[in-house]
């Protein structure tokens, strides 16, 4: 897993290639910590994630329970195909922020 | 096709790339190549971490058998006894964020991406089988 990042316009974009398995999720999670220890306002594009599973939902849900009790917000967007799949069985879509793309969730997190 | 592995987080990885290529071979949809990865990781992963009460190197075997446009996957250990069709907590996928426990999702995951699963324990060994149709996107 690669995982890049940038800030823009007090918002944290964050954003994971290639797979979050049960190997790379804790250093996914350590990485979110970082970053949400130091900015209230997030975005992780997942658009160019290619494997995920219950080890690397498990991270995302983590962060969006620690940004929400922080009075932070943090929003996924960029899903495809399968990682879209595997985001609505696992009940996720209907409990965490979703946008489509990174530029509607640039324009969502100011709402 | 039978595969083998010891009781070993790190050896979930390669296994994976393995069964990629075999099944890409055998022409199966890559989106099913992907969920079917996951099942593996989700099951393999529990039992690696839960299964065993000692130190010792154990072996699991997964073995696929592609036919008639289905896909079954035998997992074999000898674990301690778990039947993941019916001994796994269900997650509470309708609680509200805030209240939901993190964890419990790997069953759900793998009970969404196959058609059948079914456990069986026979001779101190755990064996469960997946079924999947095959010729469908995921």
């Amino acid at each position: 897993m690669e995982i890049k990042d940038a800030f823009e316009d007090n918002v944290v974009i964050v954003q994971p290639a290639g797979r979050l398995d049960s190997t790379s999720s804790p250093e996914f999670e350590q990485f979110l910590l970082a970053k949400t220890a130091d900015h209230n306002l997030l975005i992780i594009d997942l658009s160019r994630l290619d494997y995920i599973s219950s080890a690397g939902l498990r991270v995302v849900l983590a962060g969006a329970k620690r940004s929400k009790s922080a009075n932070g917000r943090m929003l996924l967007c960029g899903m495809k195909g399968v990682i879209h799949q595997i985001f609505e069985v696992s009940g996720f879509l209907k409990i965490l922020e979703v946008e489509k793309n990174l530029n509607k969730a640039k324009q969502a997190i100011k709402r | 096709m039978k595969f083998m592995i010891h009781n070993r987080f790190d050896a979930i990885a390669p296994l994976a790339e393995q069964v990629e290529a075999y099944l890409a071979k055998q022409r199966v949809a890559p989106e099913t190549i992907l969920t079917t990865n996951l099942c593996l990781e989700e099951l393999l992963t529990n039992t690696i971490k839960y299964g065993y009460s000692d130190d010792d190197v154990h072996e699991i075997s997964i073995e696929f058998n592609l036919q008639n446009a289905e896909m079954s996957i035998e997992i074999v250990d000898d674990a301690d006894p778990f039947d993941p069709t019916s001994d796994a907590p269900t997650p509470e996928i309708e609680t509200p964020m805030e209240e939901r426990p993190i964890g419990g999702l790997g069953i759900l995951l793998v009970t969404s991406f196959t058609d059948s699963m079914q456990y069986d324990r026979r001779q101190n060994h755990n064996r469960l089988t997946l079924r999947k149709r095959l010729n469908q996107n995921t």
